[in-house]
This record gives structure tokens, sequence and C-alpha cells, in this order.
């Protein structure tokens, strides 16, 4: 069967066909007219090789330095890289994505104990943290490949175990770190993590940067992903997290949370005695001795998690509700103190401007000079070496050439100080800062002392505005929403009125 | 609230605008199918095709055009000339668009209609041209029935899409669009706030802030300069007077200009938040950020005088042939030969060069001798027919593009008098108004009259400037260069 194949129309005869087929090496169109001057060259496979010479184009181009350089030199080039670095699956997979992670773990324990003046047993205790981790992935997987199939949860475990790749996310480091400073008895919480990796000081986001590239290369997509960071943990995720890793390791000790309580109320300055306030009214509800202890609840689906039973938000649960009885108490001080509270701008650092920040909560439309100028500081000095870290490895040398030119049009601003110095005058501007602020507020709360009376109506209005600044501001700064804190509130509050009524 | 200058290039935007544009595709197929005749522009022409079209001309009733496809796909099968290529029926079609690889929907929905680039700034105002809408009705079921058809024909390709795509192809089948929320992704997260600063900066004009979040934003990765150039080239213009080590604009636009390929075709279905295709450049249209080098350097090359009239000269020389041998290259191919401004440029630049160089016939000091005078006569009219010629190829090239064409023509020929009157006029340098009587202009006239060489080009290029692009200041510019001077 021959086959047609179009070509120029032909024409004799007033023909109209544009298919041509071959017969006995001629042309010959679909009504018969044979092509003329057609002529077919014997092109056989064999004679390609006897011809000896086989052209073929080459496209040149040249790179910046003028020199030739041919497309297929630079194909032959890369696939002879990627063959050096090949992705590695299965076990040999996993086993390098728990050694990528047991590697940020060490840069973020690491970190700590520099930076934040951890004690240095705190590595050991990770170290330990991470072995009960590791052996409870090991027992998870054996278990499951026996009784794959014999209930529904334990075919949920599995099928949740490797969809969430065994289960691991950056998450899971910050719930070990956090595990390991309870511990300890640190007074380190989730908000001061938070802040940390939101100011890209502790180690999280593109994590994956930080690993060693021959490591980075051969991690498979979906474990390299994991270990990006991506979106900044929300919605009491970390909470959720926490509880998970607390029930592999079987580990749970009582989290002591006057110190965060302190944290708090100098954060957002409120006067101290809101600290006494709260403890009583702890006491008073929680109704046994070690009132300020709490443990990590059990874990739970996501859907029927119990805010309420973290420590963390319910220590901050419990000022709220302090706060809001002492104001409906109509406490002289603290009324007129939250009138000038509601007044001040800015609560918090910086870096609480970041985490902020971070989740979108705040755009630099709405800052002054000063905080911006502290934002692009962070971004030159934070943000731009860890982001383009790894830039420059992947170019070639002709976006390198073309970069240095650009960059050189646009020099950064040049304002190095060493850091060291920089932490110290951080440090101590943060105890002038909270100072100043404090006093700020006391020269406000003299001046409007006079003309300030207290009534039942106004100081509900004030009760309510202050808690909704007050829950506003933990909110953004523990990455929880606010319907979460409220229901805490609001859940506590009852617990109380309970109590009361017993 | 500002576009982020990021290049985004995801799985699920590609398989979302897929969707969608096969969709269409299908409707079109559909509704061309209801109303009796398949579109010609697919298939190539074959004596079967056009055998059909004209059938299908003569009778356009839906239902006997299908009986006549059915027959004659039996009548060829007979003959035995099965030939894949014809598109005689669609489920051929629908085998063949499968089949083939490099199909790309996008593309065949472009093929119909016009792409944005080709209209953009393009005002048909002209009443004459004007075309009553094609007010055709389609009965509602016979559009359900279209929608249904072409429903059933996109999902039969698509069996396993992701839920995401699915539910935004559904959404787009009823007429809505979901809206994608900004990513909540830390690094996304601030580079918005990054651009959003930089551009609030520079509406603010705080243009040291401006600067510091351009400087960022142009060293983290996946950010393209391509979509923030203006933004840095409004930032240089203001900063690089004062400060002392970061470049010029002139300086900026040449390095996108030598970086950025203008080689390189442009297709839709890659390029999702980069500029579009007049402002970034391609194949078939030079970007514009090469156009405002050339501009910029334009004006560099003639405004620079008062640094002082002694090396004037020099800058003159050194840098105008620079940027003409600079445009003479780039004119010889695409892009730039098709596109009128590119010549207009270079028009002007003869324009400056003849000008020149004529000035010096005016200019009494200087003295030639006959074969001097000969030459530098040879070079003024061939700069004067250079400019004749870029100016014919730019009304060629474009017929939008808008220009004071007579005028230039009567600055030209006042350049050539130039050449033969002057040695009839005896006229030192106090000759302000008459030296240039016979120029037709008398605004023109009044300015141009500089015994240094150099200077008689200003009013021209002033003029323009201000006339036709609305840049005042460098007619400031001029007239104190004019006043110095006298």
């Amino acid at each position: 069967m021959s086959t047609f194949f179009r070509g120029p129309l032909c024409g004799t005869d007033n023909c109209r066909s544009r298919l041509w087929r071959i017969i006995d090496g001629r042309r010959t169109c679909q009504y018969g007219h044979v092509m003329e001057g057609d002529v077919e060259f014997n092109d056989d496979e064999d004679d390609i090789n006897s011809m000896g010479v086989v052209t073929r184009r080459l496209n040149l181009t040249t790179n910046a330095t003028g020199n030739f350089r041919s497309s297929m030199n630079s194909q032959s080039q890369s696939s002879q890289k990627s063959s050096e670095f090949a992705k590695v699956y299965g076990e040999e997979a996993d086993r390098l994505f728990l050694n990528c992670f047991q590697h940020i773990l060490k840069l973020q324990c690491r970190w700590l104990i520099e930076n934040q003046k951890f004690p240095p047993i705190f590595r050991d205790v990770v170290k330990t943290m991470w072995m009960r981790l590791l052996k409870s992935l090991d027992h998870d997987e054996s278990e499951n490949l026996e009784t794959q199939n014999e209930t529904p949860t334990e075919r949920f475990n599995y099928s949740q175990n490797h969809s969430r790749r065994m289960g691991l996310s950056l998450l899971s480091t910050l719930a070990l770190l956090y595990t390991a400073g309870v511990h300890l008895k640190l007074p380190a919480f989730w908000p001061d993590y938070l802040r940390w990796i939101c100011s890209m000081k502790l180690i999280y986001f593109k994590a994956n940067m930080q690993l060693p590239s021959s490591w980075r290369k051969s991690l498979p997509n979906y474990y390299l992903q994991v270990l990006e960071g991506g979106n900044p943990p929300t919605a009491a995720q970390f909470y959720h997290k926490l509880s998970h890793t607390c029930s592999r390791i079987k580990i749970s000790y009582p989290i002591t949370t006057e110190s965060l309580l302190l944290k708090l109320l100098l954060a957002v300055r409120l006067p101290p005695h809101l600290f006494f306030y709260t403890l009583e009214l702890m006491r008073f509800t929680e109704a046994r001795t070690d009132f300020c202890e709490f443990g990590i609840p059990e874990h739970r689906r996501v859907r029927d998690l119990k805010l309420h039973e973290y420590a963390e938000l319910r220590t901050a649960a419990y000022l709220i509700l302090g706060l809001r009885y002492k104001l409906l108490e109509m406490n002289q001080f603290l009324n007129s103190y939250c009138t000038v509270w509601l007044r001040v701008s800015n609560l918090g650092t910086s870096d609480d401007l970041l985490t902020k920040t971070s989740y979108g909560f705040s755009s630099p439309g709405s800052w002054d000079q000063k905080s911006t100028d502290e934002y692009l500081r962070w971004i030159e000095h934070q943000f731009l070496p860890a982001s383009s870290r790894l830039e420059y490895e992947s170019q070639s040398i002709d976006q390198r050439i073309a970069n240095r030119k650009l960059h050189a049009l646009f020099p950064l601003p040049k304002e190095s100080p060493l850091p060291s110095e920089v932490n110290f005058k951080a440090e101590s501007s943060c105890l002038n800062y909270i100072q100043d602020a404090y006093l700020s507020i006391f020269n406000g709360m003299q001046e409007s002392l006079s003309d300030y009376e207290v009534s039942g109506d106004s100081a509900q209005k004030l009760a309510s505005r202050v808690e909704a600044r007050l829950v506003n501001w933990v909110a953004q700064q523990w990455a929880v929403t606010e319907p979460q804190l409220n229901g805490c509130v609001e859940h506590l509050h009852l617990s109380t009125k309970a109590r009361q009524a017993a | 609230m500002f576009e982020l200058p990021t290049v985004q290039n995801s799985k699920r935007i590609r398989a979302t605008r897929k969707l969608r544009y096969q969709y269409v595709n299908a409707l079109h197929r559909e509704h061309a199918k209801l109303q009796g005749h398949l579109n010609p522009g697919v298939a190539l022409p074959t004596p079967e095709n056009s055998a059909a079209e004209e059938s299908c001309d003569a009778d356009p009733q839906r239902a006997s055009s299908i009986v006549r496809k059915r027959r004659k796909r039996r009548l060829l099968g007979v003959l035995g000339c099965a030939d894949s290529d014809s598109e005689l029926s669609d489920v051929e079609l629908q085998n063949h668009d499968d089949n083939s690889h490099h199909h790309d929907s996008e593309k065949e929905f472009y093929s119909r209609h016009e792409k944005p680039q080709e209209s953009f700034e393009v005002w048909k105002t002209d009443q004459r041209l004007a075309v009553p809408m094609a007010s055709r009705t389609v009965s509602y079921a016979d559009c359900r029935q279209i929608e249904k058809n072409a429903h059933r024909r996109t999902m039969a390709k698509n069996t396993h899409i992701p839920r995401t795509a699915h539910f935004q192809y559904s959404a787009m089948r009823n007429g809505l669009e979901v809206s994608m929320p900004p990513s909540p992704a830390y690094h996304h997260v601030h580079y918005r706030q990054l651009s959003e600063l930089l551009q609030i900066s520079i509406l603010h004009k705080k243009w040291e802030n401006a600067y510091r979040c351009f400087t960022i934003l142009i060293r983290l990765p996946g950010v393209d300069i391509r979509s923030l150039w203006g933004a840095g080239a409004a930032i240089l213009d203001a900063l690089s007077q004062s400060t002392k080590d970061i470049g010029t604009t002139t300086e900026f636009l040449g390095w996108l200009s030598s970086i950025y390929t203008s080689k390189s075709n442009f297709n839709h279905s890659m390029n999702l938040t980069l500029d579009p295709v007049f402002r970034s450049g391609s194949k078939t249209h030079s970007a514009k950020f090469v156009i405002s080098w050339l501009w910029e350097s334009l004006f560099d090359a003639c405004s620079d005088r008062n640094s002082g009239s002694n090396n004037l000269y020099d800058n003159f020389d050194s840098r105008l042939p620079k940027l003409m041998e600079k445009i003479s290259e780039m004119v010889l191919s695409p892009p730039y030969m098709e596109d009128p401004e590119i010549w207009f440029i270079y028009a002007l630049c003869h324009l400056i060069c003849a000008d020149k160089l004529s000035a010096r016939f005016s200019n009494q000091n200087e003295t030639f001798s006959g074969l001097e005078k000969d030459i530098a006569r040879n070079q003024v009219t061939q700069s004067i027919t250079n400019a004749h010629n870029c100016l014919k190829n730019c009304l060629d090239k474009g017929e939008h593009y808008k220009f004071p064409h007579r005028f230039i023509q009567e600055q030209l020929s006042a350049f050539e008098k130039r050449l033969y009157q002057i040695t009839k006029e005896r006229r030192p340098q106090e000759g302000l108004k008459s030296s240039e009587n016979d120029s037709s202009e008398p605004s023109s006239s009044d300015l141009d009259t500089q015994e240094l060489p150099a200077q008689g080009l200003s009013p021209i290029v002033d003029e323009e400037d201000e006339d036709f692009f609305g840049r005042s200041g460098r007619v400031h510019f001029g007239f104190d260069s004019d006043e110095s001077s006298s």
C-alpha cells in the first residue's frame, strides 16, 4: 500500500492534486501524472556511513567573555552533571531525609546554645528526644506492616504516616526543641520560637538551603519540599504537632508558665500587678497546689483539638480573663492605665512586628520611617543572604557576569556593624525600650488622671476594647486565630463561673 | 496591591489555562458545527477539502453536510487514499490532536483571535472602517447543547485532572472565576511586602527607601528585572545625580538591552506573570527598555554641552557616531527592522549629524580649502539623504506612528541650503536674525544661529521633544546653553 505525502500542486493538464507517492522511484501524483525533473537519490541508510562526512548544524552562541560556545556542549555537560548527582528514592531516600532532618536539628541547637544562651546540655537532651522519636518511627513502620489491614484506624495511621513523610516536618524540629526546653525548665515558649523563626534567626524557612549540596542534590523533591518551610505555621498547628510528637516519644513534662506570663505582660506593656491577679485567678480555678503547671495534652485529630488544654494558651486566656474581671470591678488604677494603654501605638519589639508582617497582618505602607528602616535592614542582613544563598551556584558564568554588572550599578548601602555589637545593642536597647514604654504610659496617666472617672458603662466598654486589642495581639504573635483564643477565654470563663458556684 | 515581579510558573496554573483554552476551542468548534460551516482555516487546502468547502458553501444545512462527509469518507476509504491530515470528521481531528505531541490549545485559540500585543495602543477610531457587530443569535436550547457537547469533549480528554483544576474549570464554565488569594508562604509574603514598599516609596518620592528595596529585590532569586526596570530607571533618574557610586539610567538601560535577547519568541503559555510582550520584547516586538535606552543615549549624546565648549566637540564626536553605529546594526534584524520608532531615532541621529556638519559652513571662523569643503559638503548631503531614507522607512513600517514629517523635512532642506548660502553671506556672530533667513520656520531660525559648531543642533532636538514627547525639561536646557554662549 503506497502512502501519499503532500507536495506542490501537480498542474499537469490542470490537475489539482497535491498528493504524491513514489512509484518505481518516480514521484507520481494522485491522478497518475509523473513529476518532471524529479530525481530520486539513492538515500539508503548504508550510504550515510560510507559517505564519511556527516554534517550537522552547530548552534553557536557567544558567551559573555566572547568565546564561542555550542549548545551541544552545554547539553552534554548538563547530562554529565545530572548523572553525577542523581536523586535517590525508596529506603535510601528515607535514610537521607532523616540525615538531613538531623542536620537541621543540629544547626538549630547550635544557634540556640550560642545566641540564646541555652545550656550546653540542651543539645544532649534534644538528641535523646530525637533518638526516641526515631525509635518510634521504626516501631510504627514495623507495626504497620504487620497489621496493615486489620483495623480501619491502623490503616488510617499507615496512610497518614506515609502521606506525611513519616510524620516529620519542620514543625517537628520545633516541637522537639520545645520539649527539650520544657524538660530543662527553660523559659522559652512557643511565641519565642515563632519570633525566632519569623526573623530568620532560627533556621526554619528554606531550611533545605542549609543542607550540604550533595545531600540536597540527591534528596527527592518531595522531601526537599518538607524541608522548605513554606507557609509559616498557622492556627495552632504547632500545638497539634507538639501533642503528636510527645505521644510518639512517650514523654510528657509539666510546663511551668509563670515566666511565660511575665514575658507576655512585659511584651504587651501591661502593669505587673496583673501577674499576681492572674496567679490568683489560676489558683482559684485550677484548685490544686501546682496550679502553674500543665501537662501536654494527648494527641487528637485536628478537628477535636482542645486548645484550652495547652499551657500557653491557657495562661494567655487567664491573663485576658483576669484583666477583664479587674476592669469590670472598676479598679481605678487599672482603668486609667488601660485608657492610656489603648493609645500606645506599637506593642512588642521590632521582631514582633516581623512576625506580624510574615503573616501579612501588617504592611509597610502604614509604617513610619523607623520601622521601615529596621525592616529593610533586617531584609538586607538576614533575609537576603538566607534566600539568595544558593543562587550563585546555580547560575552560569554569563549570568554571573551579567548580575555582577547589574549589582555594580546598584550597590547595597554600606553599613555593616559587627554582629556582636548589634546583639549587645539590641539587648540593652530592648530593656531600655520596655522602660521607656512603661514610663511614657505613666506620664500619660498622670496627665489624664484628673479628668477621668469610672462609671459602669464606660468600664464595660473599656474592658471590651482592651480585651479585643489584647486578643488581637496575642493571636497574631502566637499564630492562633482570634476565634480560637476567644474560645479558650470563654471556656475558662465558664469553668471559673462553675467553680464559683460550687 | 501591586503586581509581584516574580516569575510564577506552577503546574497548577498551566493545567487550568490548558483546560480553559481546550474548552473554549471545543465551544468554538461546536458552534461552528451548529452554524453549518467548519472552519476552513484549520485544514490545509487539499483537493478533497476544497471540494468539501465548495459544497459546504453551496448547501449550509448541517444535517446534509454530515451525511455528505460520511459519504466522502467512505468513498475515500474505498479509493485507498485515507489521508489522515484531511479533516473530514471531527473524530479524526480529535485523534490528530491527541497524537500530535506539541499541540497547544492556547495557540489554536490565538490563531483565531487578535493577540493582545497586536492591538496594544492601536486605536482604530476611523468611522469609515467601522464594521457592524455580528449579532446573530443562538437559541437557548442550542446554546445548552453546544455547552454540553463542548464539556463532554473536554472531559473526554481530561479524565484525570487535579481537583483544584476541575473546580476552576467548572467555575469558568458558569462564567465565574475562582479568586486566588495571595500565597501565604513566608517568602512570598516578604517579597510582596518589599515590592509594595518599593511602589509606595516611589509614589511618595522617598527615593532612599525605594533604592534600598530595589537593590534587595534584584538580588532575590526568582525576581524578573524586566517587570521592574521602570522603577529602577526612575530611581536612578532621581538619585544618580546626588549619590556617588550608583550607576546612571543610561547605563542601566544599556545593561538591560545588552542582556535580554530580542531573538526569542514570546510564548503565551510560558509567561504567566511576566510583563507583556510589548514591554519585555520578543522576535516581533522591540522591548520598551531598548527604545528608552536609545532615546536616553540620544539625549545624552547631544545634551551635555554646558560642560565647556572645548571638549564639546570631542563629546559629540565620540558618542553620536557610536550610537548611530549601534542603531545601524540593530535595524538589520527583526524586531528592530520593523519598528518605526527605531527608524525615527535613526533618522534623528542623521538629522543631528547633518546639522552639526552643515553648521561648519555657517561658522565664519573656520576656513576650508576647496577640497575639504567638497568633502564636508558630501558628508552633509550623505547625512541628509540617509535621514530621508530613514524617514521613508519609518513611514513605511508603521502607519500608527505619528511624527512631524513636514517639519523635519523643512529642517533638512534648511541644512541643505546652508551649504550654498554661506558663501554669499558675510555675517559675523552678531547676525542673530538673518544667518538662517532662508529657513522657512521663523522660530527655528531664531534659535538656530550659533557660531559654535554643535550649538545648532540643540533647538531642533529640543523643539521636537517639547512638541511631540512632552518633555519640556530639555527645552530649558537648550535655552540655558544659548544664554551662556551669547
